[in-house]
């Protein structure tokens, strides 16, 4: 007779093999959950955010209609990162055919105004329709919002007048909160992209694996053989198991890589893409992959038939995002009790250590324990399960 | 040698009415060493589930199956080393290849990797697999799929085998092949225990017959001593008489 390890490891390489062979589970093990979602989720938000910031930091094309009327502005525009231009005479054209972003004219009379006190006109011309032209038009309307205010400031002292008085309000903002909605708003989103790869990593293989082999009675033969049924089915959970880890794992190094390219200072958090930080998540999340993995073999093996596997582990993948759903919408705080409940403490751990990378790992260990413990009941009553007469068609 | 002995079992009802319903009752047969022995029913009679619990996969209600020395109800994991099993439906993997699935019931059934793939290529050869035994076995016909089956029972070379509807599908002269094969195997020593509902099979290949009506076993007895019982020269006619159904044909 086989030795029972050796048993486990062949019906595990066996599934392995038949599950890559396989190119619709391949695909949404692999590449679905691993490539395609961090890239949907996080991608756009990048790119956005990207788009905007840098065009601040790098400086901005402004083309000027009369820029020998107002030199003081000018050096003001770009000491605020405006790169000057002269516009043509056909600057309404070009504003129109999105050659321009943004043209900034300035009145004839405008010394003329600045110098009698009456105030000087500047037209911005721009294109409501396109997003670019739109920003960078109210990025510059605050900036000559400040120069407003600095000259209306020069002409108060000029005449003796003390500029507090236009001033009754000095507001401070103090954020005094230990986390930020930028991070909190990230952590989410890489919540939801770890848990549903992890479950679409193992999703067909599940099904396959038990409801499957019912399906196609391959089950019979298998079972008549002379090892425990116990051997075959942890044989079976570790291939979900693996199949679920690589998904975690693929999908967090995919959020990593993305998120270098996210702009820091953005969220107000520096640990985004430290690698102490994602080394911390694969820990943290491996628990939660254990508890995915048997609960699809639970639901496989409860399953009658594979259809009925596929719809029920459909509407159980919803499960694990309902605690993510119920943070956000409550706006829960962690107490000790929560952080020690299954699902709930990986998703708040998430949040803290995307915060600060330095947050102990032993924190961890109360959610990992008792994760691990709601795994290994439901992998019980998976084995008891497919020990009962039933499992043949 | 394969003995039965006053096995039982019957399933639950579904609905809501907790019923059982009796798919075999006190089942006795003997099946020996160098003989086929068939185990002939119509649809439905019990066949099956007799042969799911002597292969371990059902549980008895009550009574004992005895395979050699050993009894199920004390070492069922030790008599299935001692048991080849092929079910009514093949049950092959689909995506692995035919030397795959036959080689993957080898590691499982204890044998180390190089032995495994000695007694695949045996088995491969003696079926007349060469041509397919690269292929995945997805497509495969009827006759492609028994033989990986058969394979599959026999490749840890059990004494006793048991083959439930082998003959499912096959063609002529693939059913021809296997009769050839099983009697080699019967003639080589092995304790054969086929199910069937096909008289023809049954009379051409088995030395002895245990004919089951309504989960229990009628008669149980040779091909000689079954015509000799009911008095019929024809053993169709003698199947309907050992089941006590009338050998008028329905108006």
């Amino acid at each position: 007779m086989i030795h029972p390890l050796s048993a486990i490891l062949v019906v595990l390489a066996k599934e392995l093999l038949d599950n890559i062979r396989d190119r619709r589970s391949l695909f949404y093990s692999l590449i679905y959950g691993t490539l395609f979602l961090p890239c949907m989720v996080f991608g756009p938000m990048i790119f956005q955010i990207n788009k905007q910031t840098s065009s601040y930091e790098s400086g901005r094309d402004l083309y000027v209609v009369g820029a020998q009327l107002a030199p003081n502005l000018l050096n003001y525009l770009t000491s605020e990162n405006f790169n000057i231009k002269h516009a043509g005479a056909d600057y309404a054209h070009q504003v129109e055919t999105h050659a321009y972003d943004l043209v900034l004219e300035i009145s004839d009379d405008y010394g003329d105004a600045l110098l009698n006190g009456t105030p000087a006109r500047v037209t911005l011309h721009y294109l409501s329709e396109t997003s670019d032209s739109q920003s960078h038009s109210r990025h510059l309307e605050h900036v000559l919002h400040a120069y407003n205010q600095k000259i209306a400031m020069q002409r108060m002292l000029a005449r003796g007048l003390d500029q507090g008085m236009l001033m009754p309000l000095d507001v401070t903002l103090s954020d005094l909160s230990d986390e930020n909605f930028g991070s909190s708003m990230l952590a989410s989103m890489l919540a939801f992209v770890i848990t549903f790869s992890c479950t679409m990593g193992g999703f067909y293989l599940a099904v396959d694996v038990v409801a499957g082999e019912r399906e196609r009675n391959s089950i019979e033969p298998l079972l008549s053989l002379a090892i425990s049924r116990s051997q075959i089915l942890l044989g079976k959970f570790l291939a979900i198991l693996t199949f679920c880890t690589v998904s975690y794992a693929a999908a967090l190094l995919m959020s990593a890589a993305m998120m270098a390219f996210m702009p820091e200072h953005i969220f107000g958090f520096g640990d985004v893409s430290n690698l102490t930080t994602y080394t911390k998540l694969m820990i943290l999340f491996w628990p939660l992959c254990l508890l995915l993995a048997s609960a699809m073999l639970l639901i496989t093996t409860y399953a009658k038939s594979a259809k009925e596997a596929q719809t029920l582990l459909g509407v159980a993948m919803m499960v694990p995002m309902l605690p993510l759903l119920v943070i956000q919408f409550l706006d829960i705080e962690a107490s000790p009790s929560q952080l020690a409940t299954p699902v709930l403490s990986q998703y708040f751990l998430l949040d803290r250590i995307m915060m600060d990378s330095t947050h102990p790992v032993l924190a961890m260990l109360p959610g990992a324990l008792s994760t691990t413990v709601v795994s290994l009941i439901l992998l019980g009553i998976a084995l008891r399960l497919f020990g009962r007469d039933k499992m043949l068609s | 040698m394969i003995k039965v002995t006053a096995i039982s079992r019957s399933f639950l009802k579904k609905g809501r009415r907790k019923e059982r319903i009796p798919a075999v009752n006190d089942v006795s047969f003997t099946a020996i060493d160098g003989q086929i022995t068939g185990l002939l029913g119509a649809n439905g009679a019990g066949k099956s589930t007799t042969l799911r619990v002597i292969a371990g996969l059902l549980t008895p209600d009550s009574g004992d199956v005895a395979v050699d020395e050993l009894m199920l109800s004390t070492s069922g994991e030790a008599i299935k080393t001692r048991l080849g099993f092929m079910p009514h439906n093949p049950g092959i993997y689909p995506r692995l290849t035919a030397r795959e699935n036959i080689e993957y019931f080898a590691r499982l059934s204890g044998l180390d990797k190089a032995l495994a793939r000695q007694r695949t290529q045996e088995l491969i050869d003696l079926l007349g697999m060469q041509a397919f035994a690269e292929r995945r076995t997805e497509g495969f016909s009827q006759g492609q799929k028994t033989k990986v089956a058969l394979s599959r029972a026999l490749v840890h070379k059990p004494k006793n085998l048991i083959l439930d509807e082998p003959s499912n599908g096959l063609d002529v002269m693939a059913t021809r092949s296997l009769r050839r094969l099983l009697m080699r195997l019967r003639d080589q020593g092995h304790c054969i225990l086929i199910s069937s509902h096909i008289m023809q099979e049954v009379t051409a290949m088995c030395d002895k017959v245990a004919i089951i009506h309504r989960g229990q076993v009628v008669i149980d007895d040779t091909i000689s001593g079954i015509h000799q019982t009911t008095g019929q020269d024809n053993f169709e006619n003698a199947f309907v008489v050992a089941i006590g159904e009338s050998l008028e044909e329905p108006q």
